[in-house]
């Protein structure tokens, strides 16, 4: 079920419950395990929950909702698909999924990296208040929503409401954009934002350059009640 | 709240055991529904006459059977039929009128048409889906198509008669399925009854297959009508609906409800999470994908 | 004065307030001419509604053996979540003290909260702004907050509770979310939630990552995965739609519900959600009890209520009608020093006086309650504002345990709604009491079996 051979464990969750398979994720970590390959995890949620180390843990399969949350310090890769709320309230660590994920991805992460080779649903980036997401493909409705702090590149194409009611944080869009959220605006990409996006693309073997990133960021309008813009107001509450 | 699943058959002709495949996807779903859970089957089409499904809420099951019998067969032929558990199936000649499902709820005592079609069957069920598997047979339903349903109760009360699929009655071959609360639920409701139509439940789900059924009968085209649905129903939803030749879909505009859809050449699966798809199907060109907020699609023979 | 040709005025000497357009009417309406929005208040509904006042305990006189006041023992000692968790929570009273957020309030009001709640050996809930440092360290029992906005949530915070409560909404404005205007998020405040200083934040209503009690379910799993199924997890919501959102809290696992009704008290929101939205905490809580039953969970999962409880008497009431404990959020901030008699200047610079001060949501409390005003912060003495914290949670123990023993209970919560009487018609219409002075409750249930029985009865007598 479980062994440790040098510092790589493997695990098979094939007869296992949620419950079963994240005791023994941490009593592996507890044991010294650097890396662990998890097998069969078909979907099940909550895997690899608020783990504070720094172990790789790699889910040979698709995952449910909720896989990696609340974690601290874990390299965690899945080899196929999430559900919703992928690594939701991370303080650090890095999460990479190849295959697609669901909505509320990265939502209200603090610091750390997640990165999802495919597309996302809704929500993704949702009340981020730190850390990077990267998305390979492209995200869903209202991504980014009410972020407050931390970066979004998305290679791909955003769908309606990017970047609504954010406080602060910047999104990258290499794609189109169907429709930007309230008070989103538009910025011009300085040398840092080239130098930011090259850097953390180069990480997934993609070329920066590529791609003519549209910068997305707060225009700190609904920041504090206005009488000012009352239409802008109308549609944010 | 609940759990959703779908599957068709893709090609003219093809089938596959859509009761088994049903019912074993549904009860992946089980955290998300574990009051009820039902399915609406596509097996052959009737050339001539079509088939009904009776539920029978009564102690003298054989009794309340010969009952409907006898009332079906006053207003058309009764071909065949035979009873498992609670669930009298019929197979009558005809019922032009849309009256069939009336006339037997008003003489049988007990007596609840959950379908009638040429080729729709609902089954329906307190308990798991593996349960009522078992109860009905449904193991060895082969079909073209098909939807399920686990449900989590939330306003209308915990029965059988509550629970999805619900049956655009008295349309033949409609049903739909349905994950979220429709809040404009009463005043669809009231619009629809102005036009003649007729609920069985108070249950909001059972809106959305009249809401259809209607537009369809108005010559719209399935795409239209789903597409006409995401702007006039208000609250949460992702809905299947299915009909004699295929299956539709629609997501709200917020995307608050999840529904995944896994396609190849074969067939297409539909559930709302993906361990309900990996549990069941091995081949990985299978890979599912979140439908986006307001998304409309539908596949036909 | 304008007389007619005769000489003779028209217009009443007499001053007359109309019922529609009263002063507080016209001066709301003369503000948003000049706001261009709605208005902000903090505190409650000012508006009346049916409570607890509208019950009375009657003690056992011939019919039942009352207890001695002073020398018999009455239990006081309440656990709560004992469905699924390995450590339930073990309070010495059925009052705990509800999640009000660091940042709405000072942390010298944490601090002294969180004091006082160790000596009455009962538990502090966190809020809207994550947990505050002194007061995990002052208090023994926590309850950790998961909210939507998810501001200054830390894991490792969760993990250092003894129990986790997953917010869904309160009673002050069920349906919306949390407010905190930009005199009060500090650098500290804004810091602790990843804010810019001087921001009007406004919270999100729903969660992240997850939407409806489907979701809930795997989002309590979620929680329960994280803290090793070792604590409770509490579910809390705005009295709304009572009946159907407890049934749906409970099959998604809640081991506790907290149901806050439209009494309850905020830090700052629109003040037409304080009085249009939510119903009263005695209709909230008769609802859900009634709720559990048909879902024969009554037992098996606990409810606290909340939203206007301001004595022991309220709560030994509560209790009485099925309640396992309440939480008290607005009588903790008073026993603190809220509306108290002292630095009238600052009241009238809020152009109040005590006794009518609901301006928590300005940051300029005169008794440094709810600010994070430095200068105003010291005005909150933490050892004398925990003694009295403490004392008022001595005096509502007392209360409920008079109460108890009156009618003849050795456990306050023995308590039962048989041990009560309601006082107006619409109390017992909510509750199923009988009016004092009749044996009648007016249901539709009840009603009916009196006509069948007269119908049964009299059918041999001639009309």
């Amino acid at each position: 079920m479980a062994q440790v051979t040098s510092a790589v464990a493997t695990l098979d969750c094939a007869e296992l419950e949620t419950r079963e398979v994240n005791r023994t994720l941490k009593q592996l970590v507890a044991d010294g395990a650097t890396e662990i390959r998890v097998r069969n995890p078909a979907g099940r949620h909550s895997l690899g929950v608020a783990i504070k180390a720094n172990v790789k843990v790699v889910f040979e399969g698709p995952v449910g909702w909720y896989a990696a949350g609340m974690n601290y310090g874990p390299h965690v890769v899945v080899q196929g698909n999430c559900g919703w709320g992928l690594a939701e309230c991370m303080m650090d660590g890095r999460v990479e999924v190849l295959g697609h994920a669901g909505s509320g991805t990265a939502a209200s992460i603090r610091g750390g990296l997640v990165y999802v080779r495919g597309d996302t649903g809704a929500r993704a980036g949702i009340a981020m208040k730190g850390g990077t997401l990267v998305v390979g493909g492209s995200v869903g409705y209202m991504t980014g929503f009410m972020m407050q702090k931390g970066s979004i590149v998305v290679c791909g194409d955003a769908a309606d409401g990017i970047g609504d009611s954010m406080y602060e944080g910047t999104i990258y869009v290499g794609g189109s954009v169907a429709s930007f959220g309230a008070d989103a605006e538009v910025a011009e990409l300085a040398s840092e934002d080239h130098a930011f996006l090259t850097q953390t693309l180069a990480q997934f073997d993609t070329d920066a350059s590529a791609f003519d990133f549209t910068k997305v960021r707060s225009g700190r309008r609904l920041w504090n009640f206005s009488t000012k813009e009352p239409e802008l107001w109308t549609s944010a509450l | 709240m609940c759990g959703i699943v779908g599957i068709f058959y893709k090609g003219e002709g093809s089938t596959g055991p859509v009761g088994q495949v049903m019912t074993d996807m549904c009860d992946q779903l089980f955290r998300r529904g574990p009051d009820s859970a039902g399915v609406a089957l596509y097996g052959s089409p009737l050339q001539d006459g079509l088939v009904v499904r009776v539920d029978l809420e009564r102690p003298d099951l054989e009794t309340a059977a010969d009952e409907v019998v006898t009332a079906a067969g006053e207003l058309t032929a009764v071909k065949d039929w035979n009873l498992t558990s609670r669930s009298l199936r019929l197979i009558v000649a005809s019922d032009d009128d849309g009256k069939l499902a009336d006339w037997i709820e008003e003489r049988v005592r007990g007596a609840r048409v959950f379908s009638v079609g040429r080729a729709m069957e609902i089954v329906k069920d307190l308990g798991m889906a593996c349960d009522i598997n078992q109860r009905y047979g449904l193991g060895l339903f082969q079909g073209s198509h098909g939807i399920g349903h686990t449900r989590m109760a939330t306003e209308s009360r915990v029965d059988i008669a509550h629970s999805h699929p619900f049956w655009a009655r008295p349309f033949p071959d409609i049903a739909v399925v349905h994950n979220g609360q429709i809040t404009n639920y009463h005043k669809l409701r009231r619009r629809l009854e102005q036009k003649g139509h007729r609920f069985a439940t108070e249950n909001d789900s059972e809106v959305i297959a009249v809401y259809i059924a209607d537009r369809l009968e108005g010559g719209e085209s399935l795409d239209g009508a789903l597409r006409a649905s995401v702007e006039d129903l208000d609250g949460t939803f992702a809905y299947l609906i299915s009909t004699a030749n295929g299956i539709g879909l629609a997501r709200d505009q917020f995307a608050t409800k999840p529904l995944l859809y896994a396609e190849n050449d074969e067939m297409v699966v539909l559930a709302s999470e993906e361990i309900s798809i990996r549990a069941i199907f091995e081949d990985p060109n299978l890979v599912p994908k979140e439908l986006q907020a307001k998304e409309v699609r539908w596949w036909l023979k | 004065m304008v007389s007619d040709s005769n000489g003779h005025s028209d217009s009443l000497q007499t001053l007359r307030e109309s019922n529609i357009w009263t002063r507080p009417v016209l001066e709301d309406i003369q503000l948003k001419a000049q706001l261009g929005r709605y208005r902000m208040q903090g505190f409650s509904t000012h508006r009346r509604v049916p409570t607890f006042d509208d019950l009375t305990f009657v003690p056992c006189t011939l019919s039942r053996v009352p207890l001695e006041g002073y020398r018999e023992k009455c239990e006081t000692k309440t656990v709560l979540g004992g469905r699924f968790a390995a450590q339930p929570v073990v309070l010495d009273r059925p009052i705990t003290i509800a999640g009000m957020s660091y940042g709405a309030l000072s942390g010298r009001a944490k601090t002294a909260l969180g004091r006082a709640a160790r000596r009455a050996g009962i538990s502090t809930t966190t809020g809207d702004g994550g947990m505050c440092r002194e007061e995990r360290e002052e208090v023994d029992t926590m309850v950790y907050q998961v909210l939507p906005s998810r501001y200054g949530f830390n894991p490792d915070h969760l993990k250092l509770a003894q129990a986790a409560e997953v917010v869904i909404g309160q009673g002050a404005k069920p349906g919306t979310g949390g407010v905190l205007l930009g005199s009060k998020v500090s650098e500290e405040i804004a810091e602790q939630r990843t804010l810019p200083v001087g921001v009007d934040q406004r919270s999100p209503v729903r969660h992240p990552d997850f939407i409806g009690p489907d979701d809930l379910q795997l989002k309590i799993e979620e929680i329960r995965e994280a803290t090793d199924w070792q604590i409770p997890v509490y579910v809390k919501m705005g009295a709304a739609r009572v009946a159907d959102d407890v049934k749906l809290a409970v099959k998604a696992g809640a081991d506790v519900l907290v149901i806050d009704g439209m009494e309850g008290a905020t830090g700052a929101s629109p003040d037409a959600l304080l009085d249009h939205t939510g119903i009263p905490t005695m209709s909230a809580l008769c609802e859900a009890v009634r709720s559990l039953e048909e879902i024969k969970a009554l037992g098996e999962v606990q409810i606290v209520i909340s939203g206007g409880i301001k004595n022991g008497v309220d709560a030994a009431k509560a209790l009485a009608l099925g309640a396992d404990a309440v939480s008290i959020g607005t009588a903790a901030l008073v026993a603190l020093n809220c509306n108290a008699p002292l630095y009238l200047e600052d009241y009238e610079k809020l152009g109040v006086k005590p006794g009518f001060c609901h301006h928590c949501h300005t940051g300029r409390c005169p008794v440094g309650i709810t600010t994070q005003d430095p200068e105003l912060m010291k005005r909150l003495e933490v050892d004398d504002a925990a003694d009295r914290v403490f004392n008022f949670l001595q005096s509502m123990t007392m209360e409920m345990q008079m109460m108890a023993r009156a009618c003849g209970k050795n456990d306050v919560h023995d308590l039962e709604a048989e041990d009560m009487r309601a006082l107006t018609l619409e109390s017992s219409i909510i509750t199923g009491i009988p009016l004092a002075g009749t044996d009648f409750v007016l249901s539709p249930d009840a009603i009916a079996e009196r006509v069948a029985a007269r119908l049964g009865s009299g059918s041999s007598e001639a009309r």
